[in-house]
């Protein structure tokens, strides 16, 4: 019964929390405004989209999260601790392939095991168990630039996620892929989310995909970047407990809804 | 050619001129001069025709030479074969480029990946690398002899001025991702430094050193000609001295290939250092 109840527990407490954040770009001296305010929660084990016009602050806000940009007001709190740096308890998996070119797909994801397994082979076997779990296992000792898009992003999930943090931040991952490809890699980031039950922030700009795999969408609006909506997805994940059916009614109000909602957000200074 | 300059004259007999040889070339003064003295004395008049002097030889005395150049002896017991010349050159150039790239590769990293380090560096290096390499000269023999180590030192600053902005250059290009990426897997700077910037650089870093040892091989002749000419420069002025133009071709041909085929060398020596860079094995 305690089990049951510090799960629960568990799973409604906030694990990623935006509060006030703002973001001030200095372009040659002149501020430039590209984040104003940003409130919003995510809690543990949830699925967040954040979606919005091109330019509207979506890597910024999910860099500032990583650590990898520094907030000019507020911040990012993960666990209600502040992000100064990036962390290993942060993953991250960027839109442009960012494998080391110089590693194998198993040295890749080693990289972020060093500090935890300082015995080379006890980390070869963990970084082993990830590649084999993204379904590489026989390209391990391939370099990236032998691999497609597709499997490069697969090793990029595994190396972000090998070191276990508790949040997995993408940037626009599957963008740069052809449709068939990408549809594979949601339902496969779907069954990892599933299995390790780690809290996702996922940047798109595709609607379809937002409301495919996300619980919950953000909406930013653009000049300056800012949150104009919240929209929790309540339409049953149908295959497998996983995507939801493109196909059926409520897909197509909530995807008419979001559509509306990113026609309206058009900046404040025009 | 006929009635073009020919300020010389072939010699077909060299009648009572006691020096003159059968084609060789002397100057017009001077063959005029000898014929009259020849004329006066009562001997044989040399004959000769108008000619031009020898710089071009033709290719295939080139050739032929290619082949004498290593089995002629030297002139004197104290000098080199024609081998002994390149290898020394060869000596002289691994060992100006060895210490450019000992000091020069490090720092260039450094001034790339911290910008104070450049900040401090980078301006003096700025101004030294326009002084002229050859400037060097005087002052190199006064403090390194006469030998071979103001030659490696000429070597050396023709070279590693160049090579720690060059490197430094090098290591700014790299892509911030790769950086980025490291970062957000916990990656400290020292993990930065050796794991990410290092390696990611290589194969371009590499390849901005075959270009510079280029460099090196042209400081080369200058290098040479301080203190004591040595090497393959001395084999050619000392060729050039004596007229024998094939002679200078010759080394001016082995020159290249070394060159040549030294940087084909590295390029495929290169391929094997950086497997990754190899393209895709046709397997998606
Ligand atoms: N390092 C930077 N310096 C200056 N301006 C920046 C920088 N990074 C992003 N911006 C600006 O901030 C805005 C938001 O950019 P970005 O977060 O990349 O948007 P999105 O990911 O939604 O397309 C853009 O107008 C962009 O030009
Ligand atoms: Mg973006």
């Amino acid at each position: 019964m305690v089990t049951v109840e510090t799960q629960v527990q568990s799973n409604l407490s906030v694990k990623l929390a935006f509060r006030n954040l703002g973001k001030t770009f200095f372009v040659q001296g002149e501020p430039k405004l590209a984040l104003q305010n940003i409130s919003a929660e995510i809690r543990t084990g949830e699925f967040v989209s954040i979606v919005g016009a091109s330019g509207c602050g979506k890597s910024t806000l999910i860099r500032i999260a990583a650590g990898l940009e520094q907030a000019s007001e507020g911040g990012v709190y993960v666990e209600n601790k502040l992000v100064t740096l990036p962390g290993q308890d942060r993953g991250m998996v960027f839109q442009q392939f960012s494998l080391f070119p110089w590693l194998t797909v198993k040295e890749n994801v080693m990289f972020g095991l060093q500090d935890q397994y300082p015995d080379k082979v006890r980390r070869e076997e963990k970084a082993l168990v990830w590649v084999e779990r993204v379904g590489l296992g026989e390209f391990v000792d391939y370099y990236p630039n032998q691999l497609s898009g597709g499997m490069q992003q697969r090793v990029a999930i595994a190396r972000a996620l090998a070191p276990g943090p508790k949040v997995l931040l993408m940037d626009e991952p599957f963008a740069a892929l052809d449709a068939q490809t990408r549809s594979r890699m949601q339902r496969h980031l779907l069954e990892i989310w599933r299995e390790l039950n780690i809290t996702v922030v996922f940047i798109t700009h595709d609607l379809e995909e937002a409301v495919l795999l996300a619980d919950k969408i953000f909406v930013l609006a653009p000049k300056p970047g800012r949150l104009v909506a919240t929209l929790p997805i309540d339409i049953p994940r149908t295959k497998d407990d996983l995507e939801r059916d493109k196909y059926g009614p409520k897909f197509e109000r909530v995807f008419k809804d979001l559509s509306a909602l990113l026609a309206d957000s058009v900046p404040l200074d025009q | 050619m006929p009635g073009l300059w020919q300020p010389l004259i072939k010699i077909s007999s060299p009648g009572g001129v006691a020096f003159y040889q059968e084609g060789m070339l002397v100057e017009k003064d001077q063959f005029e001069t000898q014929a009259q003295s020849a004329m006066e004395r009562g001997e044989a008049v040399p004959i000769g025709s108008p000619a031009n002097p020898v710089y071009l030889p033709a290719p295939h005395e080139v050739a032929t030479a290619l082949y004498t150049s290593f089995t002629t002896p030297p002139a004197r017991r104290s000098e080199m074969w024609f081998h002994q010349s390149i290898w020394h050159s060869i000596t002289i150039i691994f060992w100006g480029f060895l210490y450019s790239c000992l000091l020069g590769v490090p720092l260039g990293i450094l001034c790339g990946a911290y910008k104070p380090v450049s900040q401090l560096a980078e301006p003096f290096i700025e101004f030294a690398r326009y002084f002229p390499a050859p400037a060097f000269g005087a002052l190199a023999v006064a403090i390194l002899g006469i030998h071979d180590a103001p030659k490696v030192a000429i070597i050396f600053i023709g070279t590693f001025f160049q090579m720690v902005l060059v490197i430094a250059n090098t290591t700014r290009r790299l892509d911030t991702r790769y950086v980025e990426a490291a970062l957000t897997l916990g990656a400290n700077r020292l993990r930065l430094l050796w794991q990410v910037v290092v390696p990611g650089i290589l194969p371009d870093l590499y390849k901005d050193l075959r270009i510079l040892l280029g460099w090196a091989w042209t400081y080369l002749i200058v290098a040479e000609l301080i203190g004591t000419s040595s090497g393959i420069t001395w084999f050619i002025t000392q060729q050039a001295r004596y007229k024998n133009f094939d002679m200078v071709f010759a080394a001016l041909i082995i020159l290249g290939l070394i060159g040549l085929l030294s940087d084909l060398l590295l390029e495929r020596m290169g391929r094997r250092f950086f497997p990754w860079q190899r393209e895709r094995l046709g397997n998606s």
